[in-house]
């Protein structure tokens, strides 16, 4: 996949889990782009590997969504960074589609087992 | 960092900025973000022994392609949204704003009762191009794509607006007549109304008068009536019907019944089908309105939850609909309140009107030329009234009907006007 390393997954699996995975880290602090881009790869078991080229224009998506905003800080030590942060809206977003996922997720489990039996 | 690599770090971000292609100001927000995750990584590999320049490849790499990643940005950053930009924006949609605004209270004081046409029309013209240009508007899908549709829209409404045909249909306020005067003459004139095809005609008006004496009655479902208290002799007998001229006949009362004769056939006696008379307490209606204009405000309608419901978030749908809200009751409160003073002050004069008629000695108000009645040259008994706005100019010929106008305190070019011999109100600029 171009730009998204994710090693064993298929893009659209990846793609398709981007906003979730992004909404959740998220929902715990606001974080900048490098950040996120870390904690993606520490959380993830190292197979989330984002790019900055997949990265950004999600986050641009998010924030014209409505669901993250921006907000520019400058800690009193190091560089000015762009923090983004859930809103009320994307907090939202974020409960409906983990339950979605989690419904999605075990479904494809249950097919999964019950043909693995047979 | 070395030379060489600084170079190839500025190079990627002059590819990047040319890529993204927006403003300036968004470009170099842009760039300040990613200049920074670009030092994390260098910092990263140099941290893990890499030389500079082993370390700013790295980086790079992982950074991506410049170009890629500015076209990937630019198609999802809206454009304008810069900081002098977004100025802007606020200041062209407070103009708009306040323009539309303006233009409402204009075309408001222009009528006579609420007429949704002006804001269904206008308003539709004018929000899209406010949302267009009011920034951090979140449009769902394509934001320029919903805007074309809108824009088409509220245009197709306005072509709506001017076609079609003007009704024909008017209402006219029949304020209830002052009671008939008793008189005391020895003669009374009993009979029948009919028409020039024989048939009985309800409703028509007779009159008769002499001097300061006058009376009037109507005739029944059978066309009968009854006009009391006569004096002797041949007496002139006004009939008027909803349509059609007053025509006289000069009768002798007596015991026999009079059978008055129209020119006019059955069906031109009937009320006029386009005309709708209300009563006083329903002045307030606007006295003319086009068929178009329901269609227009309909769409207008329709059109407002289209674009509510293709907006994003929930918080800015909510603060659309409030603002239109607000808007409409900023325009139209002042003048429902304005037209409800109004109405008081024309049942005031119309009471007043009555009790002169009824008392037998109208006056004639034409000779003080239309004075305020807050004014010097004005009689007496007019100044005594209790009226909200005391520049209202009255007139009368000396008969039951007078004529009334309230220059409007909301809009110094507009004066309302009243005539209770036809119940017209109307708006004069």
């Amino acid at each position: 996949m171009h730009g998204m390393s994710s090693r064993g997954f298929s893009s659209d699996l990846v793609r398709s889990s981007a906003d979730l995975v992004i909404l959740t880290l998220l929902r715990d602090r606001p974080m900048y782009g490098y950040e996120i881009l870390v904690t993606l790869a520490d959380r993830g078991n190292g197979e989330f590997q984002f790019k900055q080229g997949t990265l950004y224009p999600l986050l641009y998506r998010l924030e014209r969504e409505g669901w993250i905003r921006a907000k520019w800080e400058e800690p009193p030590k190091g560089k000015k960074r762009k923090v983004y942060s859930l809103t009320s809206s994307g907090k939202r977003v974020q409960v409906a589609r983990t339950k979605e996922w989690q419904r999605f997720t075990a479904a494809v489990e249950s097919i999964l087992k019950e043909c693995g039996d047979e | 960092m070395s030379s060489v690599g600084r170079e190839k770090a500025e190079e990627f971000f002059r590819q990047l900025e040319d890529a993204f292609s927006g403003s300036e100001e968004q470009a170099q927000q842009i760039s300040e973000e990613l200049r920074a995750d670009f030092d994390e990584h260098l910092k990263r590999f140099e941290g893990e022994g890499k030389s500079e320049d082993e370390a700013v490849e790295l980086a790079l790499a992982e950074m991506g392609n410049p170009y890629e990643l500015g076209h990937k940005i630019r198609q999802e950053v809206p454009p304008f949204v810069g900081r002098s930009a977004t100025i802007i924006r606020y200041l062209l949609s407070v103009g708009v704003i306040a323009w539309l605004l303006f233009f409402l209270w204009v075309m408001r004081a222009w009528d006579y009762g609420f007429q949704s046409f002006p804001y269904a029309l206008f308003g539709s013209l004018h929000l899209p191009v406010i949302l267009l240009l009011w920034p951090r508007i979140i449009w769902k899908k394509n934001w320029m794509f919903t805007m074309s549709i809108a824009t088409a829209a509220a245009f197709v409404l306005a072509s709506v607006g001017f076609l079609g045909k003007e009704s024909e249909q008017e209402v006219t306020y029949a304020l209830a007549e002052a009671l008939a005067p008793a008189l005391e003459g020895p003669v009374d004139i009993k009979g029948v109304v009919m028409s020039s095809d024989g048939l009985p005609v309800e409703g028509a008006r007779l009159s008769w008068e002499e001097g300061p004496l006058r009376t009037w009655t109507y005739s029944d479902t059978e066309g009968s009536f009854e006009l009391l208290g006569l004096p002797e002799g041949e007496q002139p007998v006004g009939v008027s019907c909803d349509q059609g001229p007053k025509e006289w006949f000069y009768v002798a009362g007596g015991e026999e019944l009079t059978t008055l004769e129209l020119s006019l056939s059955h069906a031109e006696t009937m009320p006029d089908p386009n005309t709708v008379a209300l009563e006083a307490q329903d002045i307030g209606e606007p006295n003319r309105f086009k068929r178009q204009a329901y269609l227009v405000s309909g769409a207008a309608g329709i059109f407002l939850l289209a674009l509510v419901f293709s907006m994003q978030q929930n918080r800015q749908r909510g603060q659309l609909l409030l603002a239109c809200a607000a808007a409409f009751a900023v325009i139209e409160i002042p003048f429902q309140v304005e037209e409800y003073l109004f109405q008081r002050d024309m049942k005031t004069l119309h009471d007043f009107s009555q009790a002169q008629v009824e008392a037998g000695t109208p006056f004639d108000w034409e000779e003080v030329d239309y004075v305020s009645l807050g004014s010097d040259g004005c009689p007496e008994e007019l100044k005594e009234l209790d009226l909200w706005n005391d520049r209202v100019r009255f007139y009368s010929y000396g008969s039951e009907t007078f004529g009334a106008w309230w220059p409007r305190p909301l809009s110094s070019g507009h004066s309302i006007g009243y005539d209770s011999s036809d119940g017209r109100t109307y708006v004069q600029d």
